[in-house]
């Protein structure tokens, strides 16, 4: 093991695990729409976070910090070379692993969001974050984050075509 | 249905989507083993052209920068070739891993005005005779052809290295490591960051020394740096495949470890900026459905540099346009030249939704100022998927000087 893993970040790094692996899981699955690259990005996360956790000064909450690394993962798997090569655009549906549910409609409608929109609804309505720290991870004002949300809402209400309460 | 419902809509969707996505118990250990084996990736490098031209910046400080006895930070800013400007530079106290096995790394010089962070990273090897050369130098390409073009007659770093006596050539990749784990690589200016210094020069002594820049940010109260060293080899194994992952993404592996500098930032001076000249639109190929309009390029000086301020409006419709709002894929060129690490957005949005940018990049204004600016400016397509990496068209512009 690396020296530098030091005991109390070990702890720390187990704690956010705890708190912060099945949600962060499952939004980078809808970012990637690929389940295994999705643990990739968790486990890329997640390490970026350690290395990072003696710079880490309390600017922001650790659930910004890390939502804002696993961001900017994302968004680097999905500009490289191969994902852009790739169509990803309908293996929603067949996720290996991925299970129907009676609320697939609104988490299919959200896959098939524009990036922007698709990030813009995950870290708003799943990840529970305000205007302003969203607006602080995706590097755009809050009124901007705010429209993003508005055009995305309407996006999938016309997806849904009145399946959505 | 209100945010609330919306919220709980979409935890209940997800979460049941998903649900085959539990906790993993061995996830602690995989990153264990990951960090063990010190594996890294994702870290994209600067595009082709500007690792192209760094490089023909490398070759030519090379040639003539021995000969420059007095050349640091002052000269750099002040065009080189030119008295020093009058600026208070400070050394500031270099914290970190400064001590590698080949050399000690730490800063000489820094200066800010509000716009930009310039500095000297200087690397004291502990052999003379080691060529630590910047990241355009792909660690993984063969040092026979590094810098060669068809039409180049220099000596190539190889052949100077050889006629010098340097045994060995080492690459030095240099990072913001703030802006890296930061989230803001993607989109921020800063995207480059440290990636390559602009200039670099070997003094008599075998100092090394990287002249450097990064955009101003208001409440940064320090930058990290990270590097790297590795040894050049001569032969890689594929020199193709080599290049493409260099391209891409660069590693640190078990061999190289990674170390990490921090350089505190006192507060940006306010030194103030004296506004050389003012240029209005005189033409451009723009097209129209681009929705944008140029206003005025402004030339200012600050006692440290000088700047070039691009002033633009993108229509309410263009400047939120779904995906595209807030990515001003935009850049000018062709202004006196112009420091690639330097480039810095700012924005208001008007009244009527529309947005204004300027972006502000820093250059060697000359002493007779032309009555036609002429550039070029490249930019996306907006009808194009803003998550494509298409390379952007260029499009001639040229101002006219406004006479107060």
């Amino acid at each position: 093991m690396d020296k530098s893993f030091s005991a109390e970040a070990e702890i720390k790094l187990t704690e956010w695990m705890e708190l912060y692996q099945v949600p962060l899981e499952r939004m980078c699955c809808i970012w990637l729409k690929d389940r295994y690259l999705a643990q990739d990005a968790l486990q890329e996360t997640f390490l970026r976070a350690f290395r990072a956790l003696p710079r880490f000064r309390g600017e922001c909450s650790e659930k910004n910090w890390l939502m804002r690394i696993a961001v900017n993962v994302c968004r680097n798997m999905q500009r490289n070379g191969w994902m852009r090569r790739v169509d990803r655009s309908i293996d929603v549906q067949s996720l290996p692993l991925a299970a129907p549910s009676r609320n697939d409609s609104l988490y299919l409608a959200i896959c098939h969001l524009s990036p922007r929109q698709k990030e813009a609804i995950l870290l708003y309505y799943y990840q529970d974050m305000n205007l302003d720290e969203i607006a602080a991870i995706v590097n755009a004002s809050p009124s901007t984050v705010s429209r993003r949300i508005k055009a995305a809402k309407e996006e999938l209400q016309r997806q849904l075509k009145g399946e959505c309460p | 249905m209100n945010d609330q419902q919306w919220r709980a809509h979409v935890h209940e969707s997800i979460d049941q989507s998903l649900a085959h996505i539990q906790k993993n118990p061995f996830l602690a250990q995989q990153i264990q083993k990951k960090m063990a084996e010190k594996k890294k990736d994702g870290r994209k490098i600067a595009a082709l052209p500007l690792l192209a031209a760094a490089m023909m910046l490398l070759l030519l400080a090379g040639a003539w920068a021995m000969d420059l006895p007095l050349w640091g930070l002052k000269n750099w800013l002040a065009g080189e070739d030119r008295p020093p400007l009058p600026i208070a530079t400070s050394q500031p106290h270099t914290l970190g891993e400064t001590s590698h096995p080949l050399g000690e790394m730490r800063v000489r010089e820094m200066t800010t005005d509000g716009y930009g962070i310039y500095f000297s990273l200087e690397f004291i090897p502990k052999n003379e005779k080691t060529l630590l050369l910047s990241s355009p130098s792909f660690p993984g390409d063969s040092v026979r052809s590094i810098g060669i073009s068809p039409d180049f007659e220099g000596q190539t770093i190889a052949q100077w290295a050889d006629a010098h006596g340097y045994p060995d050539l080492y690459s030095l990749l240099l990072y913001d490591a703030d802006v890296y784990t930061s989230g803001q690589s993607t989109y921020s200016p800063l995207y480059a960051g440290l990636s390559y210094p602009e200039l670099e020069k070997i003094e008599e002594n075998g100092i090394h020394l990287f002249m450097m820049s990064l955009p101003w940010e208001e409440n940064r109260k320090s930058i990290t740096l990270s590097y790297l060293i590795r040894k050049i080899e001569e032969q890689p194994a594929d020199v193709n495949e080599k290049m493409t992952t260099m391209l891409t993404s660069v590693e640190a592996d078990g061999n190289h470890k990674e170390y990490f500098l921090s350089i505190p930032l006192e507060p940006a001076e306010n030194m103030g900026k004296t506004i050389i000249a003012q240029y209005a639109p005189l033409s451009h190929g723009l097209p129209e459905n681009h929705e944008l309009q140029l206003e005025s390029l402004t030339l200012f000086q600050t006692p440290v540099s000088g700047y070039w301020d691009m002033a633009y409006t993108l229509s309410p419709s263009r400047a939120h346009d779904g995906n595209r709002e807030g990515s001003p894929w935009l850049y000018l060129s062709g202004i006196f030249g112009y420091n690639t690490n330097m480039h810095i957005w700012q924005q208001e949005e008007k009244e009527d939704g529309s947005i204004r940018y300027h972006l502000i990049c820093s250059c060697v204004l000359p002493d007779s100022l032309p009555e036609i600016l002429k550039g070029e400016i490249s930019l996306r397509d907006p009808t194009e998927d803003p998550d494509d990496d298409a390379f952007p068209s260029s499009h001639p512009v040229e101002w006219q000087r406004i006479r107060p």
